[in-house]
């Protein structure tokens, strides 16, 4: 089983995702709605990959991202960064990298998602 | 008191005068002289109102004496006493100049004093009359100075439109080429005109026998002109003539224009400013509400996502209804993406490109788009070495949506004609040139109310066709994201043009 985090301010989509995700069957998956909460999260739960929103209150993505990255427990830890702005055409006729990070677009299908999941882990 | 001199050789009859006067009039004070010589002496001095002179004297004439006086230029009224029977030598001496004589005959003591107090009586009137005559030369001095030291052009003229008298300014500006305005009528020389004109503040005069006044654009004088005309009342009231005044108003008007224009200016800024304040506040708006719209219709498709496998063993009718609320969903996203994408400063990848390639590229996606219709687009793109430094794909989006609006305007059937050509805007302070693309069609055309609003999001005249409203909100956004200008001009029932306008490069 891939344990996934997902870090995503709406807790609605976090449970839907997790849902979907689950039901493949190939992955524990886990939220976090606080993106303050989210560094301390990612350590305890120790996940595979994270699904990190980059527009979110008090914390962006982007700055979490900042911070797993400097720390010697969490630098190893793949992301996958999930844009509500780009639409998933750009993203994928961009490869899915831009400026270095990896996208997924919302509105997310599954089946993608776990494609670029394999792919890491 | 009236001084009198007697000039007489003759002693006793010179004191026989004096009597008779100063008896006559208590007023008259009688000096007499019986050598000529001191008389005339005394008579020079001036100071006298009247002399009175003996013809004969020894050593001289009383003809002398006048001629010597007028020759000092001394005008006392001068009067002689002869003899009777001598009456021709009087009136050579009153051909000379003397007023009057008297003749020492048996009435002398009557007359003398008749006569005296006539010449009094005429020289003083005399003396009035050149007063009156210096007055009035005076007046007329004064009045012609005033009257040729007015800047306006000044007129005299009779009821039938005759010029009787002008003053300098009038003369300077229509005689130049010495036409002699005197005689002339004013609307020949003023109009250059047969008849009098249609607003002619004469012919207003005429009728109600006030001041009237009218401003004229003579185009031979080069000259913003007004023209006030008073009448000239008889006793009876009838006109007898006019007061025609000229002033030129050109400054005036200039002026005038000129701070019409200066206005007209501010208030098209201030619009613009308006509008693109208008915009900029619609545009943050549609972006905070699209963010806030975005979340719920991700859970939204979560959802649907998750029912989707929930269900999968459900009738078909579960699962077509699903897949609807799907589609209607990710609509609703591609919506929210399009007002975002274009509510913010989106990143722009520039290149010097040539603006007939991308209307070229726009035509051929549109030609994929339109086959069926019966559209004909003909463009005319021989201006082909212009340059302009945009993002092409966004420029190519920005035509599209033009030509898509010039196709969806003519439902049945039309041509779409598009240009591109090098222009200059006289109202850019930098006399720089631009390069215009411009799209024409012959379709509905936008009414002006209309016009005000279609560049706002959601703006559509075809919601019944599923219109969103975006398509002119997101040019006009890649439009002042490249600071370019787009114009569009509309008639409706004949069509529309829209021109695309960017620096050259």
């Amino acid at each position: 089983m891939k344990k996934i985090l997902v870090v995503d301010d709406e807790p609605d989509f976090c449970y839907f995702l997790k849902k979907n995700l689950e039901t493949i069957g190939e992955f524990e998956v886990d939220t976090c709605c606080d993106s303050s909460d989210a560094v301390v999260r990612i350590k305890k739960f120790k996940p595979d990959i994270v699904l990190l929103d980059i527009l979110m209150p008090k914390v962006s993505g982007s700055q979490i991202a900042e911070t797993l990255k400097n720390d010697k427990e969490t630098c190893g830890i793949p992301i996958i960064f999930i844009t509500a702005v780009t639409t998933p055409k750009e993203v994928s006729e961009s490869g899915n990298v831009i400026a270095g990070r990896y996208f997924i677009a919302k509105p997310i299908e599954i089946e993608e998602l776990v494609e670029s999941i394999n792919k890491f882990v | 008191m009236t001084k009198i001199l007697v000039i007489e050789d003759d002693p006793d009859h010179a004191l026989y005068t004096k009597i008779i006067l100063e008896k006559a009039d208590k007023e008259y004070q009688v000096v007499y002289k019986t050598d000529p010589k001191e008389g005339l002496k005394e008579a020079l001095t001036g100071s006298y109102n009247l002399i009175l002179s003996d013809y004969r004297m020894p050593g001289m004439t009383a003809l002398d004496i006048l001629q010597e006086l007028v020759k000092k230029g001394i005008s006392t009224p001068f009067v002689v006493a002869t003899a009777s029977g001598n009456e021709k030598i009087a009136v050579e001496l009153m051909k000379a100049g003397a007023y009057d004589y008297v003749l020492k005959d048996l009435s002398y003591e009557e007359t003398l004093p008749v006569v005296v107090e006539r010449v009094l009586n005429v020289f003083q009137s005399l003396l009035k009359r050149q007063e009156l005559e210096r007055e009035v030369k005076q007046a007329v001095k004064e009045w012609e100075t005033t009257f040729n030291s007015i800047s306006d052009m000044i007129s005299l003229q009779s009821v039938d439109f005759t010029i009787l008298r002008v003053n300098k300014s009038y003369s300077e500006l229509f005689e130049r080429d010495g036409v002699n305005v005197i005689g002339r009528k004013c609307y020949e020389i003023i109009h250059n005109a047969s008849q009098p004109v249609g607003k002619c503040p004469c012919v207003a005069v005429l009728k109600t026998k006030k001041e009237s006044v009218n401003d004229f654009w003579e185009p031979r004088l080069g000259k913003y002109i007004e023209i006030s005309v008073s009448p000239i009342l008889d006793d009876e009231g009838e006109i007898t003539g006019f007061v025609h005044v000229i002033r030129d108003i050109t400054q005036r008007k200039n002026a005038e224009r000129e701070i019409k224009e200066a206005y007209l200016k501010l208030k098209e800024a201030q619009q613009e400013l308006i509008q693109s304040e208008k915009m900029a506040a619609l545009g943050r708006f549609s972006s905070g509400i699209a963010h806030e719209v975005k979340n719920p219709l991700g859970v939204i498709l979560g959802g649907i996502e998750y029912l989707e496998n929930e269900t999968e063993n459900s009738s078909v009718d579960t699962h077509s209804a699903l897949e609807k609320i799907k589609e209607a969903t990710l609509r609703a996203d591609g919506i929210i993406r399009s007002l975002l994408k274009f509510s913010r400063p989106a990143e722009m990848k520039t290149d010097r490109l040539n603006p007939v390639d991308l209307v070229k590229e726009a035509i051929s996606l549109i030609r994929y788009h339109v086959e069926s219709e019966n559209i004909d687009i003909k463009a005319e793109l021989s201006e082909d070495n212009l340059f302009i430094k945009v993002d092409k794909n966004q420029i190519v989006q920005v035509l599209f949506n033009i030509f898509i609006n010039a196709i969806e305007s003519m439902p049945d059937g039309g041509t779409v004609r598009a240009k591109v050509y090098k222009s200059y805007f006289p109202e850019s302070s930098k006399k720089d040139s631009f390069c215009v693309m411009e799209i024409a069609d012959e379709g509905e055309g936008v009414s002006n109310d209309n016009l005000d609003k279609i560049f706002e999001p959601f703006f559509t005249t075809k919601r019944d066709k599923k219109g969103i409203g975006l398509g002119l909100y997101i040019v006009k956004a890649i439009m002042d994201n490249h600071k370019g200008r787009i114009l569009i001009e509309s008639k409706l029932g004949q069509g529309t043009i829209v021109k695309l306008i960017f620096p050259l490069v």
